[in-house]
């Protein structure tokens, strides 16, 4: 069976240029860059080159890279670890109501812990606006959390302008970069960003490795300890393997990342364009042109959202209803409902995520599937049961 | 095996058991398309944290295993809304009016089997599956016939007797004729990592079966001792007090806090009065009992002609045995004579006349005194290896 992969915001398949150099550092130079000998120096000199590639995407100095196991435990150490740090000048954590659960469970702890946490709320298109940000904001508040592109529903929020509000005031900005790294610019400095998550499986890099991006000069408390890797703030050998791969991996969307976000852009309005001239009762999620390039989230009323991914599956297409991070339940999900979906409409959708190796082929091929199996479960529901 | 020859496609319901794996692998290897489907019913979440309650999370793991074994595809179902709507709220309110429910009856005809129909025809699946021990049987003129499993000890007929005739007319029960030791034996053939898994337990959502724990978790005007009351003879005599009726069940005789000297047993639950009675074991015997929400699964339901039920009922072993009997002349329209009661899983079965009580019900009519006749457990009547009934024990 013909399979296509529809679901590049939960992972992407590791692009081979950076698979050749991932095999090189598990089988050849394999040292510990905390060793003296040469195997030692060689892991070394990678180790700091992947921070440079990481540095040279973000705008950032590579001392202001921090490598970790990915974006959940970047974003727990930005939360954690900042608001521990700078507990003495106020115990008010901003963060928006359509964060990643690694963002918003972290803000949970944090509550566990003392902290008081405002929710901002997105528009109806899942943006997040300066105005509302600013109004959470007391003289209490040390630390503002806001993603730059949401996973479920592709929106993109003017992070350079709550940036800037937020630093206007003195406050930390965090911002949850795991969708929009590699993808689209991520500019510290021009965005005013003080922390800035990302992870390597979404770039077409491994999983179990990302990087945090901590201006210099904002302390944090450790949230792992041990021997004095990545300057005490996250201790334990590092995953050589997984950076240098990570670091080739944004090597390679720095050079390629215009022409295919323009490339899968344009896939996307094709598909949804097939997909809402052909069928009746599907609508758009999230914001309609200040979008992530490959995601496409929609609606189809009266069906579950279920029901088509697992009839998508057994034609050999990938797809997702929410985040891969909440599946196994059958719960609406709260970025959908944030936004102001009623749980039915939140359970009639379904995510689409383009990627680096899907062509118009795959478009033509999909479009055709995904219209027949709608119109197949459309028919079903209305069905009467054999006789 | 009961598994038909064109090879339909197939939707298994799948607890990462050795049965339904078994069951499903068997599907496979006779060439049908199969997907796996775990039906999360229950959380372990939703209690306080207890190894022994299949968890639903282990349950679609096993399963998924399985499923990767096998090549084919595996899906979790998130019905615990519906399960706790239909299964747990109903099994808790039985309790509470002082009744004693067979959860799983009601779980596989009002949540497993129309979910798992729905979801297949969304799928373009033909048929379902489940690893139960029983057997389907398709006559020539398009009838389903609901039989006992060959395997007597583990045949699992009398949980099926509420499922609507239309969905057993789409179910295959490939272990319907296999004993358990064959299906482990298949396990080990097909090299399923679930082979020597051990039974599960009971009632799936209660933590070791101890569901006298459970209520009191439950219902705080249990623990408040709101539903205590006496514990009285035949004759109304007070022998004691108890802690509260819904911890006890028609037959019980431990924990009746009564004392030693005779041995006595529960015969009756007034949740009016609260009063819990008490007998000798003979008072447990009765020859008639009433049954409601009756379920008929064949054509022999007593509006039938009395010629055609005797036409019928002449095909079957179990009549036969009792001919001389089955022969009188003189049965009015409303009565069946010759069929056998379950009137719990653990039951040999009697041989029962039944006759309907005009609103829907029956009253049943044994031919040997049983034992315990407890309201809210299932009646089942079969007719030789059929199901032709079921319903639910009044009084």
């Amino acid at each position: 069976m013909k399979r296509i992969y529809f679901d590049h915001s939960a992972t992407t398949p590791v692009d081979e240029r950076v698979a050749v150099v991932i095999n090189e550092f598990m089988l050849e130079k394999f040292g510990n860059p905390s060793s003296i000998h040469s195997f030692g120096r060689e892991a070394k000199v990678a180790l700091e080159e992947a921070r440079e590639q990481v540095a040279l995407l973000l705008n950032c100095s590579p001392e202001e890279v921090y490598f970790t196991s990915g974006g959940t435990e970047s974003d727990n150490i930005a939360l954690i670890g900042c608001a521990l740090q700078h507990r003495e000048r106020g115990d008010h954590v901003v963060i928006s109501n359509v964060e990643h659960p690694a963002v918003r469970n972290s803000a949970e702890e944090l509550e566990r812990l003392g902290f008081s946490v405002s929710f901002v709320a997105a528009d109806r298109h899942g943006e997040i606006h300066t105005g509302a940000v600013a109004e959470a904001l007391t003289d209490r508040t040390i630390l503002v959390s806001v993603m730059h592109v949401n996973n479920e529903i592709g929106t993109v929020s003017d992070i350079g302008a709550i940036g800037a509000l937020v630093r206007e005031r003195g406050i930390i900005f965090h911002t949850d970069t795991v969708q929009s790294f590699g993808k689209m610019p991520v500019d510290v400095q021009a965005m005013a960003i003080d922390m800035a998550a990302i992870s390597g499986h979404k770039i077409y890099g491994p999983k179990g490795v990302g990087a945090l991006f901590i201006r210099r000069g904002i302390r944090i408390h450790p949230r792992v300890f041990g021997g004095h890797h990545e300057r005490d703030i996250r201790a334990g050998t590092e995953n050589l393997s997984g950076i240098v791969g990570l670091g080739k991996a944004a090597l390679l969307c720095r050079d390629e990342m215009e022409g295919e976000a323009r490339r899968l852009t344009d896939l996307r309005e094709e598909l949804y364009r097939r997909l809402t001239d052909e069928l009746d009762g599907v609508t758009l999620n999230g914001h309609p042109t200040h979008r992530l390039p490959g995601n496409l989230n929609l609606t189809f009323h009266s069906l579950e959202g279920e029901s088509i991914l697992m009839a998508l599956d057994l034609e050999g297409i990938a797809v997702s209803t929410g985040s891969a991070c909440s599946s196994g339940s059958n719960e609406p999900s709260p970025v959908l409902t944030a936004i102001g979906l009623s749980p039915e409409e939140a359970q009639s959708s379904l995510r689409i995520t383009l990627g680096r190796e899907n062509t118009e082929q795959d478009i033509d091929y999909a479009g055709r599937v995904i219209i027949d199996v709608v119109n197949r479960l459309r028919a079903t529901a209305g069905a009467e049961l054999p006789a | 095996m009961t598994i038909p020859d064109k090879r339909p496609s197939v939707a298994v319901a799948m607890s990462g058991g050795v049965d339904s794996s078994v069951a499903a692998a068997l599907l496979v290897e006779a060439g049908h398309r199969v997907v796996g489907f775990t039906l999360k019913l229950w959380d372990s979440e939703d209690e306080e944290q207890d190894q022994k309650v299949c968890c639903a999370a282990v349950m679609a793991r096993d399963a998924a295993r399985v499923c990767g074994i096998l090549g084919i595809p595996h899906y979790t179902l998130d019905l615990r809304q519906q399960f706790r709507r239909e299964v747990v709220e109903h099994f808790e309110r039985d309790y509470m009016t002082g009744r004693t429910p067979n959860p799983c009856v009601h779980c596989n005809s009002r949540v497993k089997w129309g979910t798992m129909w729905d979801k297949a025809r969304q799928l373009g699946l033909e048929r379902i599956a489940t690893g139960h021990y029983a057997r389907i049987e398709s006559a020539s003129d398009g009838t389903t016939r609901l039989m006992r499993g060959s395997d007597l000890n583990k045949e699992q007929s009398y949980f099926l007797w509420e499922i609507p005739s239309h969905l057993l007319a789409v179910t295959i029960l490939p272990l319907g004729d296999m004993t358990k030791s064959r299906v482990r034996a298949e396990a080990r053939r097909l090299g399923l990592p679930v082979s020597e898994k051990g039974e599960s337990q009971e009632v799936c959502f209660i933590p070791g079966d101890e569901y006298r724990e459970w209520l009191l978790r439950r219902r705080p005007e249990l623990t408040r001792g709101e539903l205590a009351g006496e514990m009285v003879d035949a004759s109304g005599t007070v022998l004691g007090r108890h802690s509260g009726y819904p911890l006890f069940t028609i037959g019980q005789r431990k924990g009746l806090g009564l004392g030693g000297g005779r041995k006595l047993y529960v015969t009756g639950i007034d949740p009016d009065t609260r009063r819990v009675r008490v007998g000798e074991e003979p008072d447990l015997d009765r020859s008639e009992f009433r049954v409601g929400e009756v379920n008929w699964l064949t054509d022999i339901s007593p509006s039938m002609s009395l010629r055609a039920k005797r036409s019928n009922l002449t095909e079957n072993r179990l009549l036969r045995r009792n001919a001389p009997r089955s022969d009188k002349e003189d049965l009015p329209d409303n009565v069946i004579d010759n069929l056998e009661v379950k009137i719990r899983y653990r039951d040999p079965g009697v041989p029962v006349r039944v006759s309907t009580d005009g609103n829907g019900g029956l009253k049943v009519t044994t031919r040997s005194p049983v034992r315990a006749v407890t309201p809210g457990q299932s009646a089942v009547f079969y007719r030789g290896d059929e199901v032709v009934a079921g319903g639910i024990i009044i009084d």
